[in-house]
């Protein structure tokens, strides 16, 4: 089970995606951590941000609509206080940075350099970015070329870049940010959708529009890798309503290398631990040797079939 | 707190269902396999389904614990969650998260006064039985004036007869609201424990600000996780934003900055 991703070995294909896991020790629960390879942080940004007024979380059928708002301490009380709870559970762990400026996120990379070293990081490309008006820098190709250069040129640790669905070319991104020095690309975010109060005909969320994750995104999250993988050269990471372990499994046979888990926990505290059992035993069945074995297969498989039904044709 | 138990999550069976009034109920959930430590103030996420829909767990206060190690779960059917855990009969299985949150803070040496609006008087119930031997506990509803209240209130009364209760259109108990009844019994007291509406926290706030009595709150917030990792619970307070699932429920209700997100 264990892997390799640009350059740096995991135990485990399946990480904890950002924004579910507290960051203080005293709330993990029994056993989640199992099968763990690493765990990404909450949204960290350069200042503290208090996140958003109003509600925050809203069920939708096989989904949850969340709109949090980047709640976190900044990065210096994080580096000081919560990190040193997170480094106590003896997996690696993900930057994950979300920034308005370029020079915003140097900031940033200077000072996780300065206290914690080489980590891996994952950019957040969702975030808007305040030259462009509040486009998202995923939005604006060239603005994300600039940035995941940038960030290339001033770290020397793992570097993934965290892909928007919400964007008109998602493949155009992911290229964009190989060919700008990522060393992986997770696909994706959460969907940007709408909730409304059938009892108030009122916008649910403040901000009017929230990301939706949950089983309900896995299919459109599938698709994303399907497509990412066949367009990159390097790793895809994927994350999209993964619940169970023939998920993750889909995911990789569409073309990740890594499946990120992230609402599943809200329904099943052990949904990663379970999913790393049902993995395991699904390589050692099938008589494969590795996650990296399983990778992209049904691209084979596809041009398999399409050959067999041309001679049958 | 050295109490606590961790959080996890388990299957628990159904192993009593009782209706205190249309649409309110109280149910005895068994844990399979641990034996549970829970403080009165802590909660449980609750799923009486397996299937991926309804997506997220429902956070329901505990309002009773028993010495077979059941708990009582009271509540009123508000939406799909609670719909289906009402629908559940006697054998069944549910899944539960928890204990989550902190629970009320120790009480010893003092009188408490324990004031609930409507539904919100479940956790307070599970305090007057745990605290019973050990400190005096004054029990306080307070209740709006649609229908499905009055037998609720004579259920409570029936348990605890010495309850005080209020209804704001005087249908039962006495005319007016639990802050007007707080009022008249503060200097007996050292101490007011409150679960209800956002609207009764507002009224106890003025009630804080001239007397000195602490008031401790249990909030009710929207939860994704019920673990303190999805922040889809916060409150803002003094000392910057708390979560109500895991940093709370219950907060000292001068800490709460009710006009911030």
């Amino acid at each position: 089970m264990a892997l390799n991703i640009g350059g740096l070995e995991f135990k485990s294909p399946l990480f904890i995606a950002s924004g579910v896991w507290p960051m203080d020790s005293a709330e993990w629960p029994d056993g989640a951590l199992n099968g763990v390879g690493g765990f990404c942080t909450k949204g960290l940004t350069l200042r503290p941000k208090r996140g958003n007024p109003g509600i925050r979380v809203w069920e939708t059928p096989c989904g949850v609509m969340n709109s949090i708002g980047l709640q976190n301490p900044g990065i210096k009380a994080f580096l000081e206080q919560e990190y040193r709870q997170l480094e106590k559970a003896g997996k690696p762990v993900i930057f994950n940075l979300s920034f308005e400026t370029e020079e915003e996120l140097l900031l940033l990379l200077g000072y996780i350099m300065d206290a914690a070293g080489n980590v891996p990081v994952e950019l957040n490309v969702s975030c808007p970015n305040v030259s462009k008006g509040g486009l998202s820098w995923a939005q604006d190709v060239n603005a994300l070329e600039r940035v995941v250069t940038l960030a290339k040129r001033n770290w020397k640790g793992l570097l993934w870049v965290k892909l928007s669905p919400n964007v008109s070319s998602f493949t155009e991104t992911a290229l964009a940010a190989e060919k700008s020095g990522a060393d992986a690309v997770v696909v994706a975010n959460t969907w940007l959708g709408t909730a409304i109060d059938v009892s108030r005909f009122e916008p649910v969320f403040d901000n009017i529009h929230a990301g939706l994750s949950g089983p309900a995104v896995f299919p459109l999250a599938l698709r994303l890798v399907w497509e990412t993988y066949a367009a990159v050269k390097i790793p895809v990471i994927a994350s999209g309503g993964v619940c169970t372990w023939q998920d993750a499994a889909l995911m990789i046979a569409a073309g990740a290398s890594a499946v990120q888990v992230g609402s599943a926990l809200f329904s099943d505290i052990l949904a990663t631990a379970k999913m790393y059992e049902g993995l395991s035993s699904l390589l050692e069945k099938r008589n494969i040797g590795s996650v990296a074995d399983l990778t992209g297969i049904a691209h084979g498989r596809r041009r398999d079939t399409n050959r067999e039904d041309l001679r049958h044709g | 707190m050295t109490f606590m138990q961790r959080l996890s999550d388990f299957s628990a069976t159904v192993i009593e269902k009782e209706s205190m009034a249309p649409g309110i109920w109280t149910i005895k959930l068994k844990p399979e396999k641990l034996r549970l430590r829970i403080l009165p103030g802590q909660f449980f996420m609750i799923r009486a389904w397996s299937s991926k829909d309804p997506f997220l767990f429902r956070p329901f206060a505990v309002s009773g614990k028993n010495p077979d190690g059941s708990v009582d779960i009271s509540f009123k059917v508000v939406g799909r969650g609670t719909e289906l855990l009402a629908e559940c009969e006697r054998g069944q299985k549910v899944l539960m998260r928890g204990p989550c949150g902190n629970g009320f803070p120790n009480p010893l040496g003092k009188r408490l006064v324990l004031a609930g609006g409507a539904m919100g008087i479940a956790p307070l119930l599970f305090a007057r039985h745990y605290y019973e031997s050990s400190i005096r506990t004054l029990l306080l509803l307070g209740i709006t004036g649609e229908p499905e209240w009055e037998p609720f209130s004579k259920a409570i009364l029936q348990k605890f007869p010495d309850t005080l209760l209020f209804s704001e259109n005087g249908m039962i108990g006495r005319k007016g609201t639990i802050v007007d009844g707080l009022a008249e019994i503060l200097d007996e007291n050292d101490e007011i424990w409150a679960c209800g509406p956002e609207g009764m926290f507002h009224a106890m706030g003025k009630i804080e600000e001239r007397w000195t009595l602490p008031i401790w709150v249990s909030l009710e917030r929207r939860m994704a996780c019920g673990y303190g990792g999805c922040l889809g619970c916060a409150v803002q307070t003094r000392e910057g934003p708390k979560r109500v699932c895991a940093d709370g429920p219950v907060f000292r209700l001068k800490e709460i900055l009710w006009d911030e997100p």
